[in-house]
């Protein structure tokens, strides 16, 4: 006998249903989570380089006097140059490098060494040459920063 | 009837908020860096164009009381502040002599003008010493000038003397001009003492200080002048040349000239082209007996006929104009037996043939050019013609004397001059 107005579902459609349910809800909560992971990476990363160009625009530095030292390492040894930088951006800045004539220093004199300017700062770097320098040369000093600035002049000893 | 939406609808609306409302968030937190980053950008390129905009100019520096007292002008747009002076001894003697301090003046205007910077400092300057000095601003930029020191810098030097060729014991003038044409600015420029080689037999006072002695500042660009008076005594033909440099300037910054002895000698010729006064064309002298038709420069002369004379004057003057007076006369002096002592021709108006009396001040020579007078009156401001009688025959010289005013008939524009002389053979 055939009952009116009443339908019911099989036992297997509503499995069906359940199982395809389950996997929707696991494989998209998966999809979700790896997003969302993702996205933060990223935003972690974009942050990142972004702080640190910003700074590095925002580091500001001059080399403001450069003195041929002729006694600073001993009587009548012209090794020595002693390098003020001034720092005249908003943010320190670390000094990681000073190279002369491409050489990179290693030796600083007078108990000076590379160090971190606070804004509208100087520091005066006593630089200690292998050798002497050399009256009415051209000599390129090139100071760079932490964050991958360099600055750069030209001087000539007197 | 009733709608009933699937599970799976309600689901994929889930997820799909999720994922829009996280890439929003990304996308919103990325502008926002970027716009972060931008206003970096804009900020650095604004500090880099003010470095830039920024501009001074050192307009004196003075050392009152062995301090610096440095005046700046700010020519550029922005306010400056100075922030650090440094001054460093350049003397070769010194050595690692160098001072930092900040200024206590140190603040200027666009346009305005900051004075005494240095004054409060601690460093003493020995002008004995040079220095280099630079200025500081907070933005970064530098200027910088040397004190009595160009040794950094080679200027530019000349020397000339005014004039190159003198009569010994007569003075000269040795001129020294100094060019910065160097960007930097220096102070207290001082000129060594000229010295010379040259003939031995070439002597003069010592020269000692220049006038002036030196200049308190020398801008860029900027043009100097030094002098000193040189009499020497020497021989003609002698000649010395005289070297100068700066005081601590560079060993080859030198600059050199040489003064010759000429002697003038009193011939009429170098007279007249040496003192720039009156000289004539003596092959323009000139004679008539027959009212102008035929002129005649044969030295030999009939006697007992009228005669009347012109010549070409030029006045050498540079500026003046000669203004001829009424007493200006050729002159025949005998010069043997028989010839008479004087023979006048006073000058006549430069209208001949008309004959017309000449006017107490009347006929003019411009500076540089040449003039034709005419001779012939026995008296002044006549046309009473003169003549060599026949008892007058014989040798005679003749001269002119020249009387008359320069610009302007006045007393203290007098002017005479006697021209000599030509002979001529009355017969």
């Amino acid at each position: 006998m055939k009952r009116v107005g009443s339908s019911r579902r099989g036992l297997s459609t509503i499995v069906t249903a359940g199982i395809m349910l389950s996997a929707v809800a696991v494989l998209g909560s998966a999809v979700v989570t790896w997003s969302s992971g993702n996205l933060k990476a990223f935003e972690t990363a974009l942050s990142n380089t972004a702080a640190t160009n910003t700074n590095k625009i925002n580091e500001l530095l001059t080399i403001e006097n450069i003195v041929f030292c002729s006694n600073c390492a001993g009587s009548g040894s012209n090794k020595v140059i002693n390098v003020t930088l001034t720092n005249t951006g908003t943010i320190p800045v670390k000094i990681s490098q000073i190279q002369i004539n491409s050489t990179t220093i290693t030796t600083f004199a007078k108990g000076t060494t590379l160090t971190t300017i606070m804004p509208k700062n100087s520091y005066t770097i006593a630089v200690q040459l292998a050798s002497i320098w050399k009256s009415k040369s051209v000599d390129i000093i090139t100071v760079t920063t932490a964050r991958g600035s360099t600055y750069t002049t030209q001087v000539a000893p007197p | 009837m009733r709608v009933r939406r699937g599970l799976s609808t309600v689901v994929g609306a889930v997820f799909a908020i999720i994922a829009l409302t996280s890439t929003v968030t990304y996308v919103s937190y990325s502008m926002g860096i970027l716009d972060n980053y931008n206003q970096s950008v804009l900020t650095k390129n604004q500090q880099l164009t003010d470095v830039d905009k920024e501009k001074f100019q050192i307009s004196s520096v003075t050392v009152p009381n062995n301090k610096l007292n440095i005046t700046v002008v700010n020519t550029g747009n922005l306010p400056i502040n100075f922030t650090k002076i440094w001054i460093q001894n350049t003397t070769t003697s010194a050595t690692d002599w160098v001072r930092s301090y900040v200024p206590t003046h140190n603040f200027v205007v666009p346009g305005g003008v900051l004075t005494n910077i240095g004054q409060n400092s601690g460093v003493n300057i020995n002008l004995a010493n040079s220095y280099n000095v630079k200025l500081v601003t907070s933005r970064g930029n530098t200027q910088q000038f040397s004190i009595n020191s160009p040794s950094s810098t080679k200027l530019n030097i000349q020397l000339f003397a005014f004039p190159s060729n003198v009569p010994s014991t007569t003075t000269t003038e040795l001129v020294m001009i100094v060019t910065n044409n160097s960007t930097n600015t220096f102070v207290n420029v001082t000129p060594n003492t000229p010295t010379s080689t040259g003939s031995s037999t070439f002597t003069y006072p010592a020269l000692g200080t220049s006038s002036p002695p030196s200049y308190d500042t020398l801008l860029p660009g900027q043009t100097i002048l030094f002098k000193w008076d040189l009499t020497p005594t020497a021989n003609e033909g002698d000649s010395r040349t005289f070297t100068v440099s700066l005081k601590n300037g560079l060993a080859s910054n030198t600059a050199s000239t040489t003064v010759s002895i000429i002697n003038l000698r009193a011939s009429s010729s170098v007279w007249t082209t040496t003192w720039g006064v009156l000289s004539i064309d003596y092959t323009s002298l000139q004679w008539t007996q027959d009212g102008g038709t035929t002129w005649n420069n044969a030295w030999s002369v009939p006697a007992a006929t009228n005669i009347v004379w012109k010549v070409s004057i030029t006045n050498n003057d540079p500026t003046r104009t000669f203004i001829l007076n009424g007493n200006t006369t050729l002159i025949g002096a005998g010069a043997s037996t028989g010839a008479a002592s004087a023979v006048p021709f006073f000058i006549i108006k430069n209208n001949y043939p008309t004959l017309t009396a000449y006017p107490t001040n009347y006929q003019t020579i411009a500076h540089g050019d040449t003039g034709i007078i005419y001779f012939q009156a026995n008296t002044p401001a006549t046309v009473t013609q003169e003549q060599f009688s026949n008892a007058k025959i014989g040798q005679y010289s003749v001269s002119i004397l020249i009387f008359g005013y320069w610009n302007s008939v006045s007393n203290s524009n007098f002017f005479g001059q006697n021209i000599p002389y030509e002979g001529i053979v009355v017969h």
